[in-house]
């Protein structure tokens, strides 16, 4: 597994998360290789951002892409409801319409990186990185399926902000993070990713764990893209993390540092 | 392989999976403008929409699509005669409980904030929360939803790894951001939404609940239809407009059927995507005429009838397949203006094709998603 931020480095670490006033948001527009970027959820210009730090790691493959779900869309859906609201329906931009959808950074995710398997949001709550990959190692079963890329991305701004105010959530931070899992292992990949289908899943998950840990303020802000934070963090601390879910276990070991 | 063991859903034609098939089979159709059902929104876009449906949204940002999707497992759960409580629920939706984005903005508009506005459903969505308590996995993929829960359970069942049964549902219900949304993008048309016909108008926006209850072969109760084989494929090509000359649709069917071990010859009927806008309808009847030839096998289309039922299209899809498969029975098309002469479209009354399948269902979602899966009766 490769991994890239969408955010520049601190200490020589990959940002994890960003405040919403220390990135300049229509900067990020402006670069992003998302086509009409600014009629895009910011979600999807944060996760493409993330995408492109992974470069030439992406190469020429049958690839797949899930996006976790949750609001992420919720900025673009607000801009077209208000022109219902005005009274203005028919004056909708048709470009808001598809980006509007729970699906929308996937499949943008998958235009710029020419993904032809697959473009799929997977999940909707801090579980989603974990459901994620659960579903990425089920899609590779699919033996003419050579990567699929995971994409967690939070818009801290705007509605988002708003929304978790309104029900008494901590502030949000921006994510933007993408994960790379390849069937073949060069050049080094930071973590080796296996997948275990043990059979008899139990209810009993492993996952719980993480469930529990989730459920601390500071992560549940995270929403959707908490479990990929985690996990980027733990990538960078050396330490494994290991789940069962219903549809099999994985593990996620760090790379030794040459 | 895995068994399809019982079918649920609420559409326009029906509050029963069993009221929408009869339906269908006669081919009704069922139709209004949209500002008609909502005089406030100035869209005179034909919608088909269920009779009587409560449109309130609770605090918690539960409204009609939630109300459907429960109606449909209800319908499952009387129909197939066992609990469901100890299912894996894989759950989808294209916009989530859309309505509740509109009550928070009036609410926002109207300066008076209350206990009551459901800011809670934009942050944690009611459609993503199974029963009980027990987490469901949510999935998204615009109107490919259902169909690729189904490939999901597939390939667990194929890697043996489903220790329950899987409740795969779809929602969604008509709202004023689906139904601007669809018009703006072009994809309504004027007129009659009649698929695969000249002069095809645009697609009859839909609302409604599909509900499949899924089990491995091995654990299936008596003879229930399979799903033999399922693949999916991605244009990752423009957002709302599908591939042109259906190259990936076309991939997914071959590899769909090649999981199945079958060859083109085999599948007796098509379950089409056939939304009725000429951007699907052409490169998708361009396909099925390349790889089946015109009078190859019959093609039918459900969704001039009850709308395009979204993130629950391709469940439907399936659950037509299971019952062709049951009585051999292909519904017709609704519509009357002369069909594609490049495929054999079902028309006026349903095609006996006296056999139990293989027939292949497709489904395609915004940005470019397909899905292929092939279901047929048990031996």
């Amino acid at each position: 597994m490769h991994w890239a931020s969408a955010f520049g480095e601190t200490n020589g670490e990959p940002a994890l998360v960003c405040e919403p006033a220390a990135i300049n948001r229509d900067r990020f527009v402006a670069e992003s290789p998302l086509p009409f970027a600014r009629y895009q959820s910011f979600a999807s210009v944060l996760a493409a951002a993330a995408v492109a730090r992974l470069g030439s790691k992406l190469g020429d493959a049958s690839r797949g892409v899930l996006a976790l779900g949750g609001p992420v869309a919720l900025d673009v859906a607000w801009q077209l409801m208000e022109k219902v609201k005005d009274g203005q329906p028919q004056y909708v931009n048709p470009i808001f319409f598809p980006a509007s959808l729970i699906s929308a950074t996937a499949t943008a995710i998958a235009r710029i990186t020419k993904s032809h398997a697959f473009a799929i949001a997977v999940g909707s709550d801090e579980l989603a990185f974990y459901q994620a990959m659960e579903t990425a190692g089920l899609l590779l079963h699919d033996e003419a399926l050579e990567q699929v890329l995971v994409v967690a991305a939070l818009d801290a701004g705007g509605v988002v902000r708003r929304s978790y105010a309104e029900v008494g959530r901590l502030r949000p931070k921006h994510v933007g993070l993408a994960f790379l899992i390849a069937r073949s292992t060069s050049p080094a990949p930071a973590a080796a990713v296996s997948f275990e289908h043990l059979g008899a899943a139990t209810r009993d998950r492993a996952f719980r764990l993480e469930a529990g840990l989730m459920s601390r303020p500071e992560w549940k802000c995270l929403g959707s893209a908490a479990g990929a934070v985690r996990t980027a963090e733990a990538i960078s601390a050396g330490e494994t993390i290991a789940w069962r879910g219903d549809w099999g276990s994985v593990s996620i070991q760090p790379a030794r540092k040459s | 392989m895995l068994a399809i063991e019982g079918i649920g859903a609420v559409t326009s034609l029906g509050s029963s999976w069993r009221e929408t098939w009869t339906a269908l089979l006669a081919g009704s159709r069922r139709s209004v403008r949209y500002s008609d059902l909502r005089p406030d929104v100035p869209l005179a876009t034909e919608v088909s929409a269920i009779a009587d449906l409560p449109r309130d949204v609770d605090v918690d940002g539960r409204g009609p699509a939630y109300q459907l999707v429960q109606a449909a497992i209800g319908d499952l759960s009387v129909a197939a005669g066992i609990s469901l409580s100890g299912a894996l629920r894989v759950a989808g939706s294209n916009h989530g409980e859309s309505d509740t984005l509109e009550r928070v903005i009036a609410a926002d508009r109207s300066g008076a904030p209350g206990a009551d506005v459901p800011w809670r459903g934009l942050v944690v969505d009611p459609l993503a929360t199974g029963s009980e308590g027990d987490p469901a996995l949510f999935l998204c993929s615009a109107c490919s939803t259902g169909a690729h829960a189904v490939h999901l359970a597939n390939l667990a069942a194929k890697a043996g790894v489903l220790s329950r049964p899987v409740l795969a549902t779809a929602t969604d219900a008509l709202s004023a951001l689906g139904v601007a949304g669809f018009t703006a993008a072009g994809a309504t048309g004027r007129g009659v939404c009649e698929p695969f016909s000249d002069g095809s108008r645009g697609i009859l926006i839909g609302e409604g609940a599909v509900a499949l209850l899924l089990s491995p072969e091995a654990e299936a109760r008596g003879r229930s239809p399979l799903i033999l084989g399922c693949a999916t494929s991605c244009d990752a090509g423009h957002p709302t407009h599908p591939d042109p000359d259906g190259r990936f649709v076309e991939a997914a069917i071959r590899a769909a059927l090649r999981n199945a071990a079958l060859e083109v010859s085999d599948v007796r009927a098509v379950i089409a995507h056939g939304t009725g806008a000429t951007a699907n309808d052409v490169p998708e009847s361009l396909t099925l005429e390349r790889m089946f030839g015109t009078a190859g096998v019959p093609v039918t289309s459900v969704k001039a009838s009850l709308g395009h039922l979204m993130s629950a299209a391709g469940l439907l899809n399936i659950a037509v397949a299971v019952e062709i498969c049951r009585t051999a029975l292909v519904p017709p098309t609704a519509g009357s203006a002369p069909p594609f002469d490049r495929i054999d479209l079902v028309r006026g009354t349903p095609r006996d094709i006296g056999s139990r399948g293989p027939v292949l269902t497709l489904c395609s979602g915004f940005g470019g998603n397909n899905v292929a899966i092939v279901v047929a009766g048990s031996a």
